[in-house]
């Protein structure tokens, strides 16, 4: 009986283990599509990070360990890993299970084509990263590929193989499943908001999903027309669109690659910015300050992001150089007024700082050293002197890579006990910020010395001018000391999903909807809704009776936070399903 | 003060108390290398306004980033939760707070804009019309620079001079290895750069240890082909053979700078300036150098696999030295060059100082050259012609009384100067790569000092 017994038990746990892998293949659930998004960014982030140690150990000393062929290739992937697979992927994790929740919907909009779009961007990706298979390598042209290096001109002496034409089909793929994941996004959020869940009444995570998917949606397909035409000039037409000799011209595609690739910056920081705005919210027991203005500077983010792609392309000789300065100059407001606020809301704030804070903190200061950094490259003459120098490497990871990985951080920290149930290990996590922390200042802080000082990107060695080995050996020690603290991070992780301390369905005290469900929550996301009177349907909950005398204390529709939800109930999810 | 003993107390605590210290300390080492590291001082007029207004740029970015990190840390250590039940102010919005921070903002970079554009149109501008300025002309390719000296557009100099090609000696990895003598494919012109860095190397004769030859620039490796196997392998140190473009002081200079393959930038650090050279234009870069000098500069803009080393130095070097330099190279001193070519015209793409390549193209295919030494002139029937090392008047020779079994073509049917144009022409096609090289008796004849 009892081998019996074990037998069954065991084929039953295979069973198990089959059904739970084919569930999770067959998944349109956006929570779980959100987590696989999340495990499978996360991945290609560690993949990106093992390419910049590479780099920083090359660069560390004068001389060269890898041949320049690798080097370029290293440089090339750890771009368009860690741009296309890590850093948008990402942002897509966090808007596909946190927006849904927050606007009290049951699912985004069209559950298939978010499967479809995570199952595109993976294939997309796995293509990308599988090019350092094809004859010749990988492509090794820079994530920005820009021609003619990378067509076959006859005039190029080492002209990129079949790893080029994998990059370019799989980026297209990538941003085939932007469009799928952009369109679905803003469908659910115009379609799917709970009642009472007013468009002055989103959070501000979701209100930057939705500028996010508007610029996805428009920017994209210009990226799509731009690779294509590479596709086509590598295969046929033999350079007829980018490549002077045949007629073409090289700027096209820095047009091109530009119109998308600014607005991608705002792609990938602006979920970032959602995720510390809803931190601030919670952590500080205030309201998030000037919410309209958030989001009317997040709108104007969105709308300059389009008009100010050429400032990627002052040195050229090819652009109309006082408006895009203008432009660009311009961007400096909202980015200001955001700043503002979000200092403001922990003004006079009863403060708390667990991880997702401190994380939040950190993408303050990390992201004001690269706002003002950037001012310098939008004073023209100034970047005629730093642009494609280490100072642009510096002012760039400062903003959307290194602040919007802060984000990112945040959102883990803070969303992880909604995903998983557990909280993450609080001393692990601060471990974890101050390496980072400490580790990404060290990198970028001496790249920028480095720019000022004349040193080009791009390059597998260096002139050994006075400073720049040492520079160069701090660049590389900060680049391993944040590589352990990514390293604490991963322990933390898988030791909060074995061991974490259980965490009810409202950790933190939270504000928004997806704290109003249990952690994990049930597929259908919701039993009941409370009531939603402003943007913080929770706090009214917990706190609308203490503050009803409150003269500051608002909820939108001119109520006072009186009695608010405390019996009433919102129409259930399938109550509303059949509205 | 006592959140730090609490931390103290925990093994987790304690690390990240002693990273704290160790990074404080690094970020100590990082300030006092700053002051070695910095932008450099200008050499040029227009490099001195880039720096005037990099520094205020920079002091109002100092002042923003104090006061903004001053407020961040403010509150973060002012106000912190004391109690569990404890309910800060809910205030939302004030619009004159809000009012502030978007007009303040504003006001400056109104303001920046204005200071940008107009040093801007300063460091744009052009020679004065009767000034005497010089021109240089700059090719980049992968992965050299040649220089062109005085050469007013539409004119042909006799010579020009460029350092570009050096002459240097390739170390064989094997001493021993026994490598025949290698001819590369030069053109006459000494200023040509032909051979690019890899480039197959056809062999002749057999020599031991070092071989002269000369190549484009930079360290990169070169390959010793022998017709079927590479025999040898070498690289070649960039230190002592950078190219090197000698200037003027004092003067206006416009570089006119072009691409014969790929992107790449001009870009010299004490110059504060970087300007993109792009296959098909031909862009003008104005700089009046101020300070004598040799200052290293290298290419800006990735541009295929040796980048890192397209080095090249601007030698500044006063007037009187360089008219003497000048001369002693040219065998004349400079023209001076007057008046205003205009900063926005087009030019075009000057290809040495011979012929007119699109037409020798043209010429190259109408009289059917094509036929035996392939469209490339890559050799067919007839011997491999582009990129040939015999000199341009040997080939007008072979035109009119043709060695070995080629067609005659007198006086009236094809001019000098038509046979120079497609010389010019066939001096600069990239050979396909898989051609072998078909030897030709009269290249051999040259080689052997005939």
């Amino acid at each position: 009986m009892a081998t019996l017994a074990g037998a069954q038990t065991s084929t039953y746990a295979g069973a198990t283990v089959w059904r739970v892998i084919l569930e999770w293949l067959t998944t349109v659930d956006h929570k779980k599509i959100g987590i696989m998004y999340l495990w499978t960014a996360g991945a290609f982030g560690l993949v990106g990070m093992a390419f910049s140690l590479v780099m920083r150990t090359e660069l560390a000393e004068t001389g060269t360990i890898i041949s320049a062929e690798t080097y370029n290739s290293i440089f090339t992937m750890h771009g368009s890993v860690m741009i296309f697979l890590f850093l948008l992927p990402i942002g897509a994790a966090f808007m596909n299970y946190s927006m849904p929740l927050q606007i009290g919907a049951l699912d985004m909009a069209f559950p298939r084509i978010n499967a479809l779009s995570f199952w595109i961007f993976l294939f997309g990706g796995v293509l990308l990263t599988l090019s350092f298979a094809a004859e010749g390598g990988t492509a090794s042209a820079g994530w920005t590929a820009y021609p003619p290096v990378t067509l076959d001109t006859g005039n190029n002496a080492e002209p990129p193989g079949a790893g080029m034409d994998m990059w370019l089909v799989g980026v297209i793929l990538l941003g085939q499943a932007s469009i799928f994941g952009s369109v679905n996004f803003l469908v659910t959020i115009f379609k799917m908001r709970a009642p009472g869940m007013t468009m002055w009444r989103l959070p501000l995570f979701t209100w930057t999903t939705l500028v996010t998917g508007l610029l996805i949606l428009l920017s994209t397909p210009v990226l799509a027309a731009a690779l294509v035409l590479g596709f086509i000039d590598r295969n046929g037409a033999g350079g007829a669109f980018f490549d002077p000799a045949a007629g073409g011209q090289p700027l096209l595609w820095q047009n091109l690659f530009w119109f998308y690739s600014h607005p991608a910056v705002y792609i990938m920081i602006l979920p970032a910015m959602g995720i510390v705005s809803d931190v601030f919210g919670v952590f500080t027991r205030r309201p998030v300050f000037g919410y309209r203005s958030m989001v009317l500077a997040l709108i104007a983010i969105g709308l300059l992001g389009f008009i100010v792609w050429a400032h990627h392309m002052f040195t050229t000789g090819g652009v109309f150089l006082p408006f895009f300065m203008g432009a660009t100059f311009l961007i400096a407001v909202p980015t200001g007024v955001k700043m503002f606020n979000w200092i403001t809301t922990m003004w006079r704030g009863s403060n708390i700082f667990p991880t997702a804070m401190l994380f939040s903190v950190g993408f303050l200061m990390l992201f004001l050293i690269g706002g003002i950094t950037g001012v310098f490259h939008a004073a023209v003459p100034v970047d005629f002197a730093l642009h494609d120098t280490y100072f642009v490497v510096g002012h760039f990871h400062y903003t959307m890579s290194i602040a919007a990985t802060f984000g990112f951080l945040a959102g883990c920290y803070y969303w992880f006990p909604k995903m998983f149930g557990k909280f993450m290990n609080e001393g692990l996590g601060k471990l974890h910020f101050w390496l980072v922390f400490i580790g990404v200042n060290l990198i970028f802080f001496t790249q920028l010395l480095l720019g000022l000082d004349g040193m080009p990107r791009r390059i597998n060695d260096y002139v050994d001018n006075p400073g720049w080995e040492l520079m160069n050996m701090l660049t590389t020690i900060g680049a391993f000391v944040s590589a352990a603290g990514m390293m604490v991070f991963l322990y933390n992780v898988f030791y909060s999903l074995k061991w974490g301390e259980r965490a009810g369905s409202d950790p933190w005290e939270g504000t928004t909807l997806e704290w109003a469900t249990t952690s994990p929550p049930p597929a259908h996301n919701f039993d009941s809704l409370p009531e939603i009177r402003s943007e913080r349907p929770l706090f009214d909950l917990r706190f609308g009776e203490r503050l009803q005398d409150d003269p500051h204390y608002h909820v939108n529709n001119g109520h006072n936070g009186n009695g608010s939800g405390s019996g009433a109930k919102a129409p259930t999810a399938s109550a509303r399903e059949e509205g | 003060m006592s959140a730090y003993r609490r931390l103290w107390r925990t093994r987790i605590g304690r690390l990240t108390l002693v990273i704290g210290a160790v990074a404080l300390a690094l970020f100590a080492l990082t300030g006092l290398v700053s002051a070695q590291v910095a932008l450099p001082e200008a050499v040029t007029e227009q490099g001195d306004s880039i720096r005037t207004l990099f520094f205020v740029v920079l002091a109002i970015g100092v002042i923003v980033f104090v006061i903004v990190e001053a407020m961040i840390l403010w509150v973060v250590f002012r106000y912190k939760r004391q109690s569990d039940d404890e309910l800060p102010t809910q205030v939302a919005h004030n619009t004159t707070a809000e009012i502030l921070w978007t007009g303040i903002p504003l006001v400056i970079v109104v303001v920046l804009f204005f200071v940008s554009l107009f040093v801007l149109q300063d460091i744009q501008a052009a020679a004065d019309e009767d000034e005497e300025f010089t021109i240089v002309d700059v090719q980049g390719r992968q992965w050299a620079w040649a220089f062109n000296y005085g050469v007013p557009l539409g004119t042909e100099l006799a010579e020009s001079i460029s350092n570009s090609p050096h002459d240097t000696e390739i170390h064989l990895e094997d001493p021993s290895l026994v490598v025949p003598f290698m001819t590369i494919k030069l053109g006459i012109e000494h200023m040509r750069v032909v051979a690019r860095t890899g480039d197959v190397v056809t062999v002749d004769r057999a020599v031991n240890g070092t071989v002269p030859i000369r190549h484009a620039a930079g360290s990169a490796v070169m390959r010793v082909f022998n017709g079927t196997d590479t025999v040898a392998e070498g690289r070649l140190q960039a230190a002592d053979n950078t190219p090197i473009v000698t200037v003027p002081t004092g003067q206006m200079i416009r570089f006119n700078i072009a691409s014969a393959d790929v992107l790449h930038a001009f870009y010299t650090p004490q110059f504060l300036t970087k300007l993109d050279a792009v296959p098909g234009r031909v862009q003008t870069l104005w700089v009046r150098i101020t300070d004598a000098g040799d200052f290293i500069s290298q290419c800006a803009e990735f541009c295929g696999r040796d980048h890192a080393r397209m080095i090249y130095t601007v030698r500044a070097l006063p007037q009187d030295e360089y008219d003497a330099w000048f001369e002693e190279k040219a065998g004349s001193a400079p023209e001076p060059v007057e008046g205003d070519f205009g900063g926005e015209e087009e030019v075009e793409q000057e290809e040495g100082a011979i012929g007119n390549p699109a037409n020798g193209q043209n010429l190259f295919f109408s009289l059917g050259c094509n036929v035996c030494h392939g469209d490339q002139g890559e050799g067919l029937v007839g011997p491999t012609i582009a990129m040939t090392i015999v000199p341009l008047d040997r080939v007008i020779e072979q035109y009119r009384e043709p060695l070995e079994a080629m067609t005659e073509f007198p006086p009236d049917q094809v001019s000098d100067e038509e046979i120079a144009d497609i010389y010019a022409w066939l001096q600069s096609v990239p050979r396909p790569p898989e051609a072998d090289i078909i030897p030709s008796k009269l290249a051999e004849l040259v080689e052997a000092g005939g």
